[in-house]
C-alpha cells in the first residue's frame, strides 16, 4: 500500500493512502469530534461536526474529517479558530432545535450531544425563539424502544445500524429539510414495520431519541457499572456489556470488539435478562420436607446431596444414577459434572441437553473433514457467494448467523432458505424451499444427486483435496429422486433448480442450525453436508464451509469437555480402555467401563425402574419436549432427585435436594461457541444469597464424595481438562484473550480461524456413501 | 438581431418541426460524425469550442465527457438536466418549446461521444407540456432513424427516455438527480466517485444541462472557432439564453452572444427599466447568486467576467429589482424557498436555513435587532460548510444583502418596520 505523509497540528504522520483525516489524527492521538460517524457503520457525512481546516498555500477550506481522504503533503489544523467557530455553529444549530432536557433525560452523562456542548461550551440559549419540533413523546408501542424524536439530531446512525447490521430496514428518513425526521415506512408502528428487537438502533443512537425503556426514570447513566461477558443464551457466544446497578441488570449492549458478534446481539441476548432478578430466583439450598421444601444451609444441602447419591451408588450401583446438565454451564462445570459421574458415582450416565444432537455433528464431521465442528466462522457467512440455510429458524435461534446470511444476500449473494415456514430469513432469500420438517437429509442428497448427475461439481478440487469420491458417486445412483421428493415434499424440478442455483456462485456456504424441536439427524447427514460442500469446492475456504451450530449456549464446550455419555473429554470414546486408563492416571480413579446413557435413554431407564437417582444441573425437565405426564411420571418414580438451578422450575416439586446456582452472567469460567471459540466469562453481577456457581456446587458434592477429586480452582480444572483435550493443546485459562481462541489450538496458544485445505494426502477430505 | 443558434428556428406560436430543423441543417452533424468521426474527435472539438456547462457551474462539457475512461464499463448513461427549478430560470422550457430537435441531436451526439446506450431527460413535472413535446419529437426522431438500433445504418444504437421529476429543487442537483432517476430518495451524493465513474446504477454517467447539449450539433457542424467567435468577450464562447424578469419593460428569454453587457441586455433587449423604476440591483443568474449593484451595471455577462468581480453567472436568469423593491423581503422570499427545498441531509442547511429565515422574517416584520446582523453573517458563511451546493447557493443573496444593502437592513431594524411598506 502506498504511504502518504501529512501534517496534523504541526505533527507529521505517515499513513496509508486512502486513510481518512480522522483515522490519521487518531494515530497521532489527536481528537476530532464526531456525531454521525461511527467506526462500525458506513460513512454518512451528515452532521459536519468533524470539520477540520485543510490549508493549501494561501487559502484553506473546511473538510469533513470523517470522510476526507489524506493527501501527500496535506496540512491540517483540527482546532483552529475557523474550525472551532464552525463546530460551535453546528452545535448551536443542533441545540436550537433540541428540547435541551438534560436535567431529566435518561441519556444525561452518556449523551454525545451533551458532551459535545460541554466541550465547546455551547449554551442551548444561543439561538432563542426559533421553531422547535414538538413531536409526540413515546408514540410507539414497541416493547423495548422508547422514542422521543424531539431529541433526534438526524445523524441517521439508527438507519444504518438497522439496515447494515441487522438488515431489517425498519428506520428511514421522512420529509425534507427542517421537517426531516426518522420514522418507518408509511409511519407504521415499529413492530409492524418489521422490528426484530435486536436493539442496535438504541445502542447506536448518540442521544435519547431512540432510547431504552429498561431503566428509564429509574437510573442515571453514571450509576451503571458495565461488565463485558459472554451471552450463553444460544450457541453464537456473543460478547455483551451488562450495565448493572447494584444487584440488577438494567440493560445490555453489544461488544464491538468481539469477532463473534461484532457488536450485534439478538433480542434474547439484548432483552432477556429478567430471570436474573426474578422473584423465582433460588437463594438458598432446600431439602424435601413433607410435601414441600424447607430451606437449609448450603453446606447441609451439599452434604445431603452427596450422601444420598452415595447411598444410591452403593445400594443400586452407579448405573442407577444419571447426571444431566443444561446448556448454559461453563466448560469447567461440564468437566466437573462428568468427573463427578465418572470418577465419583461409578457411571458414565452424563449428558447435556444438546448432547444427542452435538455428538452426531462431531461423529459426522470429524470423520469426513477432520474437524468435528463448524468449519468456518460466523463472519465468514457474510462473505459467501451462495448461502444454504438449513435447520432452525435462523434469525430466531442463531441470530448472528442469520444476519450474516442476510448480509451475504444483500451484497449480491444467493440465499436459499429451507424451512417448513416462511421464517424471517425468507424475506431476503433468493429462494425459499418449504421442506417438510426434519427432511434436510433428503434435500441435501437431492442437491448432491443433481450436482453429480449434471456434473456441476469442481473436478480439480475433488482431484486435489478429496478422497473416495467414487464411493459416493456409485452409491448416489441407487437413491431415487422419488424417495427424496417424497420425504422433502419438494418437486424434482425444484430440487434440481436449487442445486443449480446453489452451485452458481462460489464460495458456497452451508449453515445448519440445530433445533431441539426436531429429532437429531444421524452422522451421515453431516457427512453429506460436508460432501455437498466438497463437490462445490467450498470446504476449506474462506466464505464457505459446513457451518453447523448447536442449540444451547455452550453446547460445543459441553461435548468438548466430556459432558456426554459416549466421549470422555477430548472425544475419546469411553468404551476404549486406553482412554479410560489415561483418565484414570490423571484422576486416580478410572471411569467405569460400561457405556453411559444419553438423557433420552436415562428417561427410559427411569421408566423401567433401572435408574433411581437424577442430578439435574440447570435443566428444566419439562422443557425437554416430552409430554408433561411422562416427565411427571418419571420424576415421581425417582428415589433421589437433586435439582440445581438459579431459577425455580417445575422439577422443584419433585426434588429431594435443591441447590441454588448462579446464572451465566454471575460466573467466571470459559465457554466455547459454535465457531469453536473459547472465551472467558466474567462476573458481571453479584447477588447477595447462598447461591453459588455450578462449579462450586458440583465441586462441593464431589469433594464430599471423594476429597481427592476436589477441584482447586477454575484455572486448575481448565488445565486438567486441557491435558485430555488435544484440540486445546496447552492452552491456559489465563492466556485466553478477550476475543477468545478458536480450537484447534497449537501448542503455542494460537487458534484456527477456519478449516483450511488439506496439505497432506492422508488428510484429504473424505467422501462417504450416501444413506437415507 | 445578433446570431441566433438555438433560437434560429424560433416561431412565435409553435415549435419547429423535424423538417424545419433539418432544413436549417439539422441532423447533418449526426450523420457526419457517424460517417467518419471517432468519439474522441467529437470530444476534442467540443473541448476546443470551450463549451461551458449552462446548468450553473460552468464546467467545461468536453472535459466532463473525457472523464469517462476509454475502458470504462458498459452500459453508460447520459442524464439531461431540465429540472429547472432555480427561481427565475425558464430558458430550458423556452428552448424545448422552440426547437426540440437541436436538443435531441445534441443528446445523441453526446451519447456517441461517451459511447453511452441511453439518455434520461429529466424534466420538471410542472413542465408537462415540455415533456409531451420531447416524447413526441423523440418518437419522430426514432421514426426518422436517428434513434434506436443501428442509427443511420451505423454500429451506434441509442435510446432517449423522457423522465418526469418528482418535483423538488434538490432533484436537479447533479448527483441527487441520479438517486431520483433510480427511484431513490434524492439526496446528493458527494463525489468521489464522480458520476462519470459511478453514476446511475453504478455505471459511468454524464450529467449535463439541456442547453449545454443543444449547442453540440452546431459546434460539430460549424467548428470550434465559429463557436468561440460568437461570444461578445475574448474568453467567452458561444451564445447564451438569458432569462430576464422583474422590473424591465419586456421580460423574456433571449439568445445573445455570451458576455453581452448587463446594461445592453436591459436597455437594448428588454426595452429598459419600467417607467419610474431605477435599477437597484439584480440577481444575475438565479436565486443562488449574489446581488449585483449599479456599480456593475456594465459588466459583461459571462462566466469569467462575473467571477472576476466576485459574482457568478449561474443560470443567467437575471432578476431585476428597482428602487421600490425591498430586498430584505426578496431575500426572505428566496430563503423560504431554499429552506423548504433543503433535502435535510446535513446540519448546516437543514437547521441553518430555517434559522436564517427566522431572523429575516423578524427583521422584515419589525422585530429585528442589531445583533441579528452579525448572526446572519456568521450563518451565511457557515452555509459553505454544507454537504452540497444548495446551501452555499442559498447563502449568496443573504450574504450579498448584508454586504451591499446593510443600511436597508438597519433601517428595517431602527424603524421597527419595512420602510417599503
Ligand atoms: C440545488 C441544485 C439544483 C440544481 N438544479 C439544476 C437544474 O435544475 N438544472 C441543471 O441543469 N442544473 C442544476 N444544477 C447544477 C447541476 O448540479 C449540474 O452542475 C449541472 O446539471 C451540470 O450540467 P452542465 O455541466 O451542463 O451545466 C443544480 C445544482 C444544485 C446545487
Ligand atoms: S439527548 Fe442529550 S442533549 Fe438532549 S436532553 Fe438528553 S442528555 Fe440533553
Ligand atoms: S434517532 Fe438517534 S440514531 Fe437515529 S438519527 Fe436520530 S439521533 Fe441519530
Ligand atoms: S431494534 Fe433492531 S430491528 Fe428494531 S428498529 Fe432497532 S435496529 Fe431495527
Ligand atoms: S446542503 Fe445539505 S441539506 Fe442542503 S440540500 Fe445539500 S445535502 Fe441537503
Ligand atoms: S462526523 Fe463527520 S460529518 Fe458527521
Amino acid at each position: 500500500m502506498a504511504k502518504v505523509t501529512l501534517k496534523i497540528n504541526g505533527q507529521e504522520v505517515e499513513v496509508e493512502k486512502g486513510t481518512t483525516i480522522l483515522e490519521a489524527a487518531k494515530q497521532l492521538g489527536i481528537y476530532i469530534p464526531t456525531l454521525c460517524y461511527h467506526p462500525y457503520l458506513p460513512l454518512e457525512e451528515a452532521c459536519r461536526i468533524c470539520v477540520v481546516e485543510d490549508i493549501r498555500g494561501g487559502w484553506s477550506t473546511l473538510v469533513a474529517g470523517c470522510v476526507f481522504p489524506v493527501r501527500n503533503g496535506m496540512v491540517i489544523e483540527t482546532e483552529s479558530e475557523k474550525v472551532i467557530e464552525s463546530r460551535r455553529t453546528i452545535m448551536e444549530l443542533l441545540l436550537s432545535d433540541h428540547p435541551n432536557d438534560c436535567m431529566t433525560c435518561y441519556a444525561t452523562g452518556e449523551c454525545e450531544l451533551q458532551d459535545m456542548a460541554y466541550l465547546y461550551k455551547v449554551k442551548p440559549t444561543a439561538f432563542e425563539g426559533g421553531e422547535r419540533h414538538k413531536y409526540e413523546i413515546d408514540p410507539d408501542p414497541n416493547p423495548e424502544l422508547h422514542l422521543n424524536m424531539n431529541k433526534c439530531i438526524l445523524c441517521r446512525r439508527c438507519i444504518r445500524a438497522c439496515s447494515e447490521i441487522q438488515g431489517a430496514d425498519v428506520w428511514t428518513k421522512v420529509g425534507r429539510g427542517f421537517d426531516q425526521r426518522i420514522s418507518t415506512a408509511f409511519d407504521l408502528p415499529t413492530m409492524e414495520a418489521g422490528c426484530e428487537l435486536c436493539g442496535h438502533c438504541v445502542d447506536f443512537c448518540p442521544v435519547d431519541a431512540i432510547g431504552w425503556r429498561r431503566g428509564r426514570d429509574e437510573v442515571r447513566s453514571w450509576q451503571l457499572k458495565p461488565c463485558a461477558t459472554v451471552c450463553l443464551q444460544c450457541s453464537m457466544g456473543c460478547r455483551a456489556a451488562y450495565d448493572v446497578l447494584d444487584e440488577k441488570v438494567v440493560r445490555v449492549r453489544g461488544d464491538f470488539a468481539s469477532p463473534a458478534n461484532m457488536g450485534a446481539l439478538c433480542k434474547m441476548g439484548r432483552f432477556n435478562f429478567d430471570f436474573i432478578n426474578s422473584p423465582d430466583r433460588v437463594r438458598t439450598a432446600c431439602l424435601k420436607d413433607g410435601d414441600g421444601l424447607a430451606p437449609c444451609s448450603l453446606e447441609d444441602g451439599l452434604k445431603t446431596a452427596a450422601s444420598a447419591l452415595e447411598k444410591v451408588r452403593d445400594t443400586d450401583g452407579g448405573n442407577a444414577i444419571g447426571v444431566v446438565c443444561g446448556g448454559m454451564l461453563t466448560n469447567e462445570e461440564y468437566y466437573l459434572a462428568q468427573k463427578l459421574a465418572r470418577g465419583a458415582l461409578a457411571c458414565n450416565n452424563v449428558d447435556n441437553i444438546d448432547g444427542p444432537w452435538q455428538q452426531v455433528i462431531y461423529d459426522g464431521l470429524a470423520s469426513s473433514t477432520g474437524l468435528g465442528a463448524m468449519s468456518n466462522t460466523l463472519g465468514d457467512i457474510a462473505k459467501a457467494g451462495a448461502v444454504l440455510a438449513l435447520g432452525a429458524d435462523t434469525i430466531e435461534k442463531h441470530a448472528i448467523a442469520g444476519i450474516r446470511a442476510r448480509k451475504a444476500s444483500r451484497q449480491g449473494g444467493i440465499l436459499i432458505v429451507a424451512h417448513p415456514q416462511q421464517v424471517p430469513l425468507t424475506k431476503t432469500a433468493t429462494k425459499h424451499l418449504a421442506v417438510k420438517e426434519g427432511s434436510e437429509d433428503a434435500l441435501v442428497l437431492g442437491l448432491i444427486k443433481t450436482i453429480i448427475e449434471e456434473e456441476l461439481y469442481d473436478k480439480d478440487y475433488l482431484e486435489q483435496y478429496t478422497q473416495e469420491f467414487d464411493k459416493l458417486q456409485r452409491n448416489i445412483e441407487k437413491i431415487g429422486m422419488g424417495e427424496l421428493t417424497e420425504k422433502t415434499g419438494l418437486g424434482e424440478q425444484e430440487i434440481r433448480e436449487t442445486a443449480q442455483l446453489y452451485a452458481s456462485k462460489k464460495p458456497a456456504c452451508l449453515i445448519y442450525g440445530v433445533d431441539r424441536k426436531t429429532a437429531p439427524l444421524n452422522e451421515t447427514f453431516y457427512r453429506m453436508c460436508a460432501a455437498l460442500q466438497m463437490l462445490l469446492g467450498s470446504l476449506g475456504v474462506e466464505g464457505g464451509g459446513v457451518n453447523v451450530m448447536g442449540c444451547t449456549g455452550n453446547a460445543q464446550g459441553a461435548i468438548d469437555f466430556g459432558a456426554v455419555a459416549k466421549y470422555l473429554p477430548g472425544y475419546s470414546p469411553v468404551t476404549r480402555a486406553a482412554a479410560r486408563k489415561t483418565v484414570g492416571k490423571l484422576w486416580g480413579v478410572e471411569p467405569s467401563d460400561q457405556g453411559g446413557l444419553s438423557w433420552p435413554e436415562m428417561f427410559e431407564a427411569i421408566e423401567k425402574g433401572e435408574m433411581k437417582a437424577l442430578y439435574l444441573i440447570g435443566v428444566d425437565p419439562f422443557e425437554l419436549g416430552y409430554p408433561r405426564a411422562k416427565v411427571e411420571g418419571a420424576l415421581s418414580r425417582l428415589s433421589l432427585l437433586v435439582v440445581q438451578d438459579c431459577v425455580k422450575n417445575r422439577a422443584f416439586d419433585y426434588a429431594h435436594v435443591v441447590l441454588p446456582s448462579l446464572s451465566f452472567i454471575e460466573k467466571e469460567g470459559t465457554a466455547t461457541n459454535c465457531e469453536r471459540r473459547v472465551q472467558r466469562l466474567h462476573k458481571a453481577l453479584t447477588i447477595c444469597s447462598d447461591a453459588r456457581s455450578d462449579f462450586e456446587l458440583i465441586n462441593g458434592v464431589l469433594s464430599n464424595l471423594n476429597p481427592e477429586l476436589k477441584a482447586e480452582s477454575l484455572a486448575a480444572t481448565f488445565a486438567e481438562a486441557v491435558q485430555l483435550i488435544k484440540e486445546l493443546d496447552g492452552l491456559s485459562f489465563e492466556q485466553i484473550p478477550d476475543e477468545g481462541v478458536q480450537w484447534p489450538v497449537d501448542g503455542a496458544g494460537a487458534g484456527t480461524v477456519r478449516l483450511g485445505l488439506p496439505e497432506e494426502e492422508k488428510a484429504r477430505f473424505k467422501f462417504y456413501a450416501a444413506r437415507l | 438581431m445578433s446570431v441566433q443558434v438555438l433560437f434560429q428556428n424560433r416561431r412565435p406560436d409553435r415549435i419547429a418541426t423535424l423538417d424545419e430543423y433539418r432544413r436549417s441543417g439539422g441532423y447533418t452533424a449526426l450523420s457526419g460524425i457517424l460517417r467518419d468521426k471517432s468519439r474522441r474527435d467529437v470530444i476534442q472539438r467540443v473541448t476546443e469550442a470551450n463549451l461551458l456547462g449552462r446548468g450553473g457551474a460552468g464546467f467545461p462539457a468536453g472535459k466532463k465527457w473525457s472523464l469517462v475512461a476509454e475502458d470504462a464499463p458498459f452500459p453508460r448513461y447520459i442524464v439531461v438536466n431540465s429540472d429547472e427549478m432555480e427561481p427565475g430560470t425558464f430558458k430550458d422550457r423556452v428552448l424545448i418549446h422552440t426547437d426540440p430537435h437541436t436538443i435531441i441531436e445534441g443528446i445523441i451526439i453526446t451519447g456517441y461521444a461517451v459511447s453511452a446506450q441511453k439518455a434520461f431527460v429529466f424534466v420538471r413535472p410542472s413542465y408537462e407540456t415540455s415533456a409531451v413535446i420531447l416524447e413526441q419529437e423523440v418518437e419522430a426522431a426514432r421514426q426518422a432513424g436517428y434513434l434506436g438500433k443501428h442509427i443511420l445504418g451505423s454500429d451506434f444504437s441509442f435510446e432517449i427516455v423522457v423522465h418526469r421529476s418528482g418535483g423538488r429543487y434538490i432533484c436537479g442537483e447533479g448527483t441527487a438527480i441520479l438517486n431520483a432517476i433510480m427511484g431513490k430518495r434524492p439526496n446528493p451524493m458527494k463525489p468521489p466517485p464522480y458520476p462519470t465513474v459511478k453514476g446511475l446504477w453504478g455505471q459511468p454517467t454524464v450529467v449535463n444541462n439541456i442547453e449545454t447539449l443543444a449547442f453540440v450539433p452546431h459546434i460539430i457542424r460549424n467548428g470550434a472557432d465559429w463557436f468561440k467567435n460568437l461570444a461578445a468577450t475574448e474568453n467567452g464562447a458561444g451564445t447564451k439564453l438569458y432569462c430576464i424578469s422583474g422590473k424591465v419593460r419586456q421580460p423574456g428569454c433571449i439568445e445573445l452572444p455570451i458576455g453581452t453587457r448587463l446594461s445592453e441586455i436591459i436597455q437594448d433587449h428588454c426595452g429598459g427599466m419600467l417607467d419610474g423604476s431605477q435599477f437597484k440591483a439584480c440577481l444575475p443568474g438565479g436565486a443562488s447568486t449574489r446581488y449585483l449593484t449599479p456599480e456593475h451595471y456594465d459588466v459583461p455577462m459571462d462566466f469569467d467576467s462575473l467571477k472576476a468581480i466576485g459574482h457568478r453567472l449561474g443560470t443567467a436568469a437575471i432578476m431585476v429589482f428597482d428602487h421600490k423593491t425591498c430586498l430584505v423581503g426578496v431575500t426572505l422570499n428566496l430563503i423560504q424557498f431554499f429552506s423548504r427545498e433543503s433535502c435535510g441531509w446535513c446540519t448546516p442547511c437543514r437547521e441553518g436555513l430555517p434559522y436564517i429565515q427566522d431572523l429575516l422574517w423578524r427583521i422584515e416584520n419589525g422585530e429585528g435587532r442589531e445583533e441579528y446582523i452579525p448572526r446572519l453573517e456568521t450563518m451565511a458563511k457557515h452555509m459553505w460548510n454544507a454537504y452540497c451546493a444548495l446551501a452555499p447557493g442559498a447563502a449568496s443573496p443573504v450574504e450579498s444583502l448584508l454586504t451591499f444593502f446593510e443600511d436597508e437592513v438597519r433601517e428595517h431594524i431602527s424603524q421597527r418596520k419595512c420602510p417599503f411598506r
